[in-house]
């Protein structure tokens, strides 16, 4: 077996003499936008590429003439054929159709580019309905198979049983560690401003590593670098955005800035001046906002340069004055990231991109206690801080018509401060007491190198093989990494594939996080001697089919997921405000995972109705030593059976509506298997197993009208309406034990009554929104 | 920090109208067992002294007066150093004990054979040295911070830097015979976290825990304010209080830490924490105390 594949590599190596490179651009009929996926084939179908986030392509033929067929969603697909090898750098136009909402299909791919990789257009994602009416791209994600809510409401996602923490997400190329609001149950990223999002679950392309589970690849839009300018403006329940595209020099160069702000604050102010002015009582405030921006530019003839900004924040207090005591917590926490990416085509046959990225997360937590009268002042302050700069060289280089070779270069700088606490303790003003603790400081390097050979080792058969090598060191630890990866794609038609693929990941840093929160309040941590490097190996197997004359299509995959090396807090610990011990004696290392699971996906098209439809049956487990006798226990994000179903129908020419339907298995929960009475008197619960029990099952339907108009020429407006949790679902956010004290009001009690509550958070939520584009 | 959920579920409130918690009343969690509860020291002033109970199912509805958790005729037996040196008698249903004394370095444990319960024992539990206390420094004639007449004791001592300590103050209130439960309050103010992890009832008192990780190596850094006013039912002054400066084994600190709060904020949605105990088949704590008891008439 060994020789036939390495002969074939060797005729594949040496079959470049006698073909033709055809490359260019693919842009939208104005020429002003560059678009970014376009599946450019032969019109045979036989074989194809598509343009990348430059909106380049290269494709390779045999022979000339060859008629080539340019194909992208909302634009009318357009073919060409070339007769001599004169003119073969192109630019090519496609125009625009009107599209309905519902009418948005999935992008017409190489069917093989249908497995282990979600990529729904932007457009599809925007008009599902969301709690707070505006268009959340990240929560709009788990319409896909494999793809869930960390929890109900969040914009926190869970790929294939992993754990959030385990998916790279990527801005612009650059790796963001917490994009998220109001403590993950918004995602940080403006609707507006994002181009594409594509989320591979397996089958990892080897530039990718550092996470376990999965990479989602966010790119923002370009702007126009001639023309108008364009304008949005989106007024919400909750927010508003604004969002402002055009050209910085005609041809040359453009750019895109958006921002949104939420008006939490102002509604909570009312609150906080009462309080204020009685000078007693309990406020909260909250402000969050975000801002993103790019400029793309043209370098030189041929290189192209984007520069890129991301920047989020989030402030959280409330404040509690009782007689003279007042206390404040405040939480803040946000993103800042900045890259540049460069890429330059060296000849017909290699594209050079470089990048060049910083991004860091910051938490700090803010806990003062005052009593006005002995003007006493006991502040804590805790900070969680992590830091990446990160550069890297890749090349791109197409050997022959059916061989692609791609490889490159990085080096990760890594700074983290995990948990340092800072505590003052005034007396009249002055410092009485001062504390620092755990103020250590990590600088991590992690230098990669990466391969990977996409192979056409026949028509109907597909490789790659490669993988990514790297050296992890913090410290006077190191450790080498090393990533193989490899996946065979069978093509017997252009509308059926198979797809088998072996990936590893590793993860040099861990994120410590509470067993059944997503809030933003832990800690990144390096690998250490005490707790290695993480490790993931998966194995997949997906088959697509277009039935197209049905207009109907299917993925179908199944997978399986070893995980190594998790860490996790001891049940109880977190890691804010807590002096007694730093992170390295709360964590529980060597921590094992086991997901596995079987995905369907189906998208029909009618005339007015576009149907997507569902399904997973997943299992997620994790093994602790110490947790659960050392056993197997199902991790929070096990989820049995997850089925979705959405519709989009046509109303009218500027109506359409949109529905979702979900249901889940409940999630686990860990509940107590007994009480004892302790010597206060007082009922003490007996938790004996993490994620013992089961919330109820999760399911909820949402709507939402859509009224489009074009108020003039360049103006249109949009009004989104509709409910969240149409029938009132009491969905369980989390169960908890409870008890009341018997008979009531009286104390000391003489008995007791012991219940489980549910908390439901989101019980219909009407939403409206306000978005016009000019 | 319970009063932050509490809050952010008003935050979420304000926008999504129907936040709510409902009772599942039909949601019975399964019981796993009777399983015996252990409560109980070894000091050097009472002997050993030990509570036994069983659990019960998690939930439901218990009035203390129609159940009876005590467990009696149990076999309970001492053992210093590894070897068994005493029996305990149970002169009350559920409350066994012996007045063998123990010795400081010396490790003890117990043994509880129960018909109808697997066989529970604790771990080793190392007998401390007593507290160095220089002197017990009493203040009176002024107020607490509610304005009612109050003394202050402060025990002088500083702590041994060689070793980690864990100490816990008691406080008794008398009239005639009957011990009153009275609040006890720290000066300046209340302890750091990681400093006190709370207040554990038992034998009638008060204690209130702390380790040296406030103040290793230096004096213990606060004084205790106590109310002298006259028990708030029965109108009658206290007539004396007890005032136990004792040095504890880790045990009870660690039990305390596990249920309170200042081990960590407890945030919203923040995980339910395992149970510590260092008895096993069961739960409980058993622990060493040195104990060193004032008296003050008032």
């Amino acid at each position: 077996m060994k020789y036939p594949l390495f002969i074939s590599f060797l005729l594949i190596c040496f079959s470049l003499k006698s073909q033709t490179i055809i490359t260019g651009y693919v842009l939208d009929e104005t020429g002003d936008n560059t678009l970014i996926g376009v599946v450019v084939q032969d019109c045979n179908k036989t074989f194809g590429t598509v343009t990348d986030e430059f909106g380049y392509f290269k494709l390779i033929v045999d022979s000339l003439p060859v008629c080539i067929k340019f194909s992208y969603i909302g634009y009318e697909a357009k073919s060409i054929t070339l007769k001599t090898s004169d003119k073969t750098n192109l630019n090519i136009k496609l125009k625009g159709i009107v599209l309905n909402e519902v009418t948005i299909k999935s992008t017409q791919k190489n069917p093989d580019e249908q497995i282990n990789v979600t990529n729904i257009a932007v457009e599809k994602l925007k008009v599902i309905p969301s709690i707070a009416g505006e268009p959340d791209l990240m929560k709009a994600l788990a319409i896909a198979p494999g793809i869930s809510l960390a929890q109900e409401g969040s914009s926190v996602l869970v790929v294939r049983g992993g754990n959030p923490e385990q998916n790279l997400i990527l801005f612009d190329g650059i790796p963001l560690f917490n994009p998220n609001h109001l403590f993950g149950f918004f995602s940080a990223f403006n609707p507006s401003a994002i181009g594409n999002i594509k989320v591979y679950k397996g089958d990892f392309p080897a530039e990718y590593g550092g996470r376990l589970s999965s990479v989602i690849d966010i790119t923002t839009k370009e702007g126009p670098k001639k023309g108008y300018v364009n304008n949005e403006f989106t007024i919400g329940t909750l927010s508003s955005n604004v969002y402002s595209e055009g050209p910085l020099s005609k041809n040359k160069a453009s750019y895109a800035i958006g921002g949104r702000i939420s008006y939490l604050g102002l509604i909570l102010l009312p609150q906080q001046l009462i309080v204020k002015s009685n000078e007693s009582g309990t406020y909260t405030n909250y402000w969050l906002y975000d801002v993103n921006a790019n400029v793309n530019t043209n370098v030189g003839e041929k290189g192209k340069l984007k520069l890129s900004f991301f920047f989020n924040n989030d402030y959280f207090s409330q404040f509690d004055e009782t007689n003279d005591d007042v206390s404040e917590i405040t939480f803040k926490w946000g993103n800042t990231a900045a890259g540049a990416l460069y890429r330059l085509p060296l000849n017909d046959t290699t594209f050079l991109t470089a990048k060049l990225n910083y991004s860091g997360f910051r938490f700090i937590a803010n806990l003062e206690n005052k009593n006005k009268v002995d003007d006493l002042n006991d502040v804590y302050t805790d900070k969680s801080t992590i830091g990446n700069l990160n550069a890297s060289v890749g090349f791109d280089r197409q050997i022959s018509k059916r061989y692609i070779l791609s490889y490159g270069l990085s080096n990760d700088i890594t700074f983290i401060k995990p948990n340092k606490l800072h505590f003052v303790s005034k007396i009249n003003g002055n410092i009485e007491n001062e504390l620092d603790t755990f103020s250590n400081k990590f600088m991590c390097l992690v230098p990669w190198a990466y391969i990977d050979n996409e192979l056409f080792l026949t028509r109907k058969l597909k490789m790659h093989i490669g993988g990514r090598a790297g050296y992890f060191y913090n410290d006077g630890y190191s450790e080498f990494l090393l990533e193989p990866r490899i996946s065979l794609s069978i093509i017997p038609n252009d509308f059926t594939a198979w797809n088998f693929a072996v990936t590893t990941m590793s993860q040099p840093f861990h994120y410590l996080s509470l067993n059944s929160s997503t809030l933003p309040n832990e800690i990144w941590l390096p690998a250490t001697e005490s707790a290695p490097v993480e490790s993931a190996s998966q194995m997949s197997i997906g088959w697509f089919k277009n039935f197209h004359k049905a207009d109907l299509k299917v993925t179908a995959e199944v997978y399986y997921k070893n995980m190594h090396n998790l860490v996790s807090f001891v049940p109880g610990q977190s890691s804010l405000f807590n002096a007694s011990s730093d992170w390295t004696e709360r964590i529980i290392p060597f921590g094992l995972g086991q997901a596995y699971g079987a995905e369907l996906f189906v998208e029909k098209d009618f005339k007015y109705l576009n149907l997507t439809l569902e399904y997973t049956y997943g299992s997620s487990k994790r093994r602790f030593g110490g947790l659960n006798n050392g056993n197997y226990f199902p991790s929070k994000y096990d989820i049995t059976h997850d089925f979705g179903i959405t519709a989009g129908l046509v109303l009218t020419d500027k109506w359409s509506l949109q529905t979702l339907f979900v249901y889940q298995t409940g999630r686990p929960a860990t509940l107590p298997s007994a009480v004892f009475i302790d010597p206060s008197g007082f009922p003490s619960y007996i938790f004996d197993e993490i994620n013992g029990n089961r919330l109820p099952d999760y399911h909820r339907l949402d709507f939402s009208f859509i009224r489009e108009k074009q108020i003039s020429a360049y103006k249109f407006s949009k009004w989104t309406f509709g409910v969240y949790n149409v029938y009132a679902r009491n969905n369980p956010m989390y169960l908890e034990i409870s008890y009341t004290g018997l008979p009531i009001n009286t104390y000391p009690p003489i008995g007791y009554e012991s219940y489980v509550t549910q908390q439901t958070v989101f019980k219909f939520v009407p939403f409206l929104s306000y978005s016009l584009k000019f | 920090m319970r009063y932050l959920s509490k809050y952010l579920f008003v935050v979420f409130g304000l926008y999504i109208l129907a936040a709510c918690s409902k009772r599942l009343d039909n949601y019975d969690l399964e019981y796993s067992g009777d399983r015996l509860v252990v409560f109980g020291n070894i000091s050097n002033e009472n002997g050993v002294t030990i509570y036994l109970t069983h659990t019960l199912p998690p939930t439901g509805t218990y009035y203390l007066d129609e159940i009876d958790v005590n467990v009696s005729a149990a076999i309970i037996t001492l053992l210093e150093n590894n070897t068994v040196v005493d029996t305990l008698v149970e002169p009350e249903p559920g409350l066994y004990i012996t007045s063998y004394l123990p010795t400081p370095g010396n490790s003890y444990s117990i043994n509880v054979v129960a018909d109808g319960f697997e066989t529970t024992f604790s771990e080793n539990v190392i007998f401390p040295q007593p507290v160095n206390l220089e002197e017990v420094v009493y203040e009176t004639d002024f107020e607490n911070i509610n304005g009612d007449p109050a003394f202050s004791l402060e025990p002088v001592f500083t702590d041994d830097p060689s070793n980690d300590n864990f100490y816990s103050f008691g406080f008794r209130y008398y009239i005639e015979d009957t011990v009153i439960l009275y609040d006890v309050f720290e000066s300046p103010d209340d302890a750091p976290f990681g400093c006190s992890p709370g207040i554990f009832k038992f034998n009638n008192t008060f204690l209130k825990l702390y380790s040296d990780n406030c103040f290793a190596g230096t004096t213990f850094p606060f004084k205790f304010i106590c109310s002298k006013v006259y028990h708030l039912e029965n109108i009658v002054p206290f007539e004396k209080c007890e005032f136990e400066c004792n040095v504890i084994s880790k045990e009870l600190f660690d039990y305390v830490a596990n249920i309170s709060e200042t081990e960590g904020i407890e945030l919203l949605l923040s995980d339910p924490k395992l149970n510590y105990t260092n008895i096993t088949n069961g739960f409980g704590v058993f622990w060493a105390q040195n104990d060193t008891t004032f008296v003050y008439h008032f």
